[in-house]
């Protein structure tokens, strides 16, 4: 099982304590705080980070200094889901396709031929990948399609055809296709037939406590085990520590998820002395 | 299969469609009315949705419609839906416009989605049981950033229509009140030309009442709703996910935005209305909005 650094603690995001949140993200500022923290943990033995394409998190990777012998990886997520529900806010919906037609290049000239015969939006989701992954993001990275857009879509009719068309693009840039969805169940479902030889990379929230993992502890623990007999998907875990619940001990819950079978853990943490202690009861 | 209709394909309409889509997934024909022809297009070439430009050109008799439309058409829509014979009708608040009112139906549930969540549910169940004596709420955001346009920036617009009606509802659930008197209020603008931060302090029955709202504020990365409830027995701080004396979680089949948003629409469907916001509570808060902006 690889453990990998996530980036809540970055960008002041708890989901049970909202005033914890704004005290974490005052501690990572800017570039070089954040890009030290992800240094120290990887020197101290977590196989990569997580981190999202917010405007500060494509800086950090924009400017991060991989070593590729290094052997860490970089989980990518895409895209920042802030910014384009302002974008919808204060201008419609009409303001995404505008915004995406804004920002072409002659290399993406094809599929927005494509889109004007078809009206099809899948041929604009490989300009949108593109304008959100920064251009020294390593290829082989795995880029993740967030949890917000990913079961948006997969409730909506034919949504799914939509993902697919987003594994397809990131791969052809050459990158690994994650998906991000606190409905695994659903996306197995749905994407089983279409995806069940490629190398996805699976994360969704899994806990001891049942913190926000839908639809039950059970059935997604029932879904891991027909995941890794079925598919060649790598399963990552996220939202491991329940949010901080005190209902759990940190003992409790990494002895859990380490019962299960995942390829992956990511977990968040503002001090680097939890990354050592998780680290430790990882290699219990 | 049953028929279900999204009136307008904004974000409030897709959500749902999301959320429907995902607890349901083979039970509605779904029929989209969106007037923007752009819109209407890449939606059926896209996901493949039936899409009319007018709710003229579809049979309304029998149908679950959705209306998530702007609110300044919600009495024209809703009075159609009704008079040709729908089987259930969910409004998105703000219901209709306090200058331009909704009547008052049963089959109608206003989208009020706070009352869902199970931080407001744990709080109703503890002044039933141990009363009211304060309640403070707060709303917090960083939405307003550039001065909007069209509506946004008139009599429609503003915190307190747009983001204070939750709270508002909010209010008058919890308490059990139809009304709230006001003491004493501060509202200024800061971007846009309406209201950005207001607050007041009054009563709502004979609960001591403060209400805090700001979406100018540059601290905070997403909208926060929180507050203090004060009982006869002890004082409780909560915010929108989290509860000083916890809470327990609903399960629910399929999550897009949060569980409140889920089980809002599990309730409509199966006509559920142990949890929901009538045509009447609905029209109570504009009372109240109306109230506080002619005080």
């Amino acid at each position: 099982m690889k453990l990998l650094l996530g980036d809540n603690q970055f960008f002041g995001v708890n989901h049970a304590d909202l005033k914890k949140a704004t005290e974490t993200q005052q501690m990572f500022s800017s570039v070089e705080k954040i890009t030290r923290f992800i240094d120290d943990s990887l020197k101290m033995g977590l196989n990569g980070f997580m981190i999202n394409s917010n405007n500060l998190g494509y800086k950090v990777v924009n400017e991060y200094k991989f070593d590729v012998k290094a052997d860490k990886e970089c989980h990518y997520s895409v895209p920042y889901p802030h910014k384009y529900a302002a974008m919808v806010n204060e201008s419609g919906m009409l303001a995404l396709l505008y915004f995406v037609l804004k920002n072409i290049r002659l290399s993406d000239f094809s599929n927005v031929l494509k889109f004007v015969f078809s009206s099809n939006a899948a041929f604009l989701l490989p300009i949108i990948v593109r304008l959100e992954v920064p251009k020294n993001l390593p290829k082989g990275s795995v880029i993740y399609l967030q949890n917000v857009i990913t079961d948006l879509l997969m409730g909506l009719k034919n949504g799914s055809r939509i993902i697919e068309s987003y594994i397809t693009a990131v791969e052809r840039m050459g990158y690994k296709a994650g998906i991000i969805t606190v409905n695994p169940k659903h996306f197995r479902k749905n994407l089983e037939n279409f995806a069940r030889h490629k190398n996805i990379y699976l994360c969704f929230n899994i806990n001891k406590t049942g913190f926000n993992v839908f639809p039950s502890v059970q059935e997604v623990q029932d879904e891991i085990e027909y995941i890794k007999a079925n598919t060649k998907w790598q399963l990552v875990g996220m939202s491991i520590f329940s949010s901080g619940s005190s209902a759990v001990t940190i003992q409790e819950s990494i002895d859990f998820v380490k019962s299960q079978k995942l390829d992956y853990v990511v977990f968040g943490t503002s001090k680097i002395k939890n990354v050592k202690a998780n680290l430790l009861l990882f290699q219990k | 299969m049953e028929k279900l209709i999204i009136v307008g394909w904004g974000r409030m309409g897709i959500t749902h469609a999301a959320i429907l889509g995902g607890l349901y997934p083979e039970r509605f024909h779904y029929q989209v009315i969106e007037p923007d022809k752009k819109i209407r297009k890449i939606l059926s070439k896209s996901l493949g949705y039936e899409c009319f430009s007018s709710i003229d050109e579809v049979n309304l008799i029998g149908a679950r419609v959705l209306v998530t439309t702007p609110p300044a058409i919600h009495p024209m829509l809703v009075k159609k839906c009704l008079d040709q014979g729908v089987h259930s009708l969910f409004v998105e608040k703000p219901f209709g416009l306090f200058d331009n009112r909704v009547d008052n139906d049963s089959r109608i549930s206003v989208g009020y989605a706070l009352r869902f969540s199970e931080v407001t549910q744990t709080l109703k169940k503890i002044i039933l049981e141990e009363g009211c004596r304060e309640l403070s709420l707060d709303f917090s955001s960083n939405t307003l950033v550039k001065k909007p346009t069209g509506w946004r920036n008139g009599p429609h617009g503003g915190v307190l229509n747009e983001m204070g009606s939750h709270l508002i509802d909010l209010i008058l659930y919890l308490t059990g009140s139809e009304t709230i008197h006001i003491d004493s209020k501060y509202s200024k603008s800061v971007i846009s030309d309406v209201d950005d931060i207001i607050s007041f302090e009054g009563k709502s029955g004979s609960t001591s009442l403060a209400l805090s709202l700001n979406w100018v504020n540059k601290s905070y990365r997403k909208p926060v709703w929180s507050g203090k409830l004060v009982t006869t027995k002890r004082e409780i701080i909560f915010d929108q996910q989290s509860l000083s004396i916890g809470f327990d979680t609903v399960a629910v089949d399929y999550y897009v935005r949060g569980r409140d948003f889920s089980l809002q629409m599990n309730h409509f469907v199966e006509g559920d209305t142990s949890i929901i916001c009538d045509s009447i509570q609905a029209n109570r808060v504009h009372d109240v909005i109306t109230n506080i902006k002619c005080d």
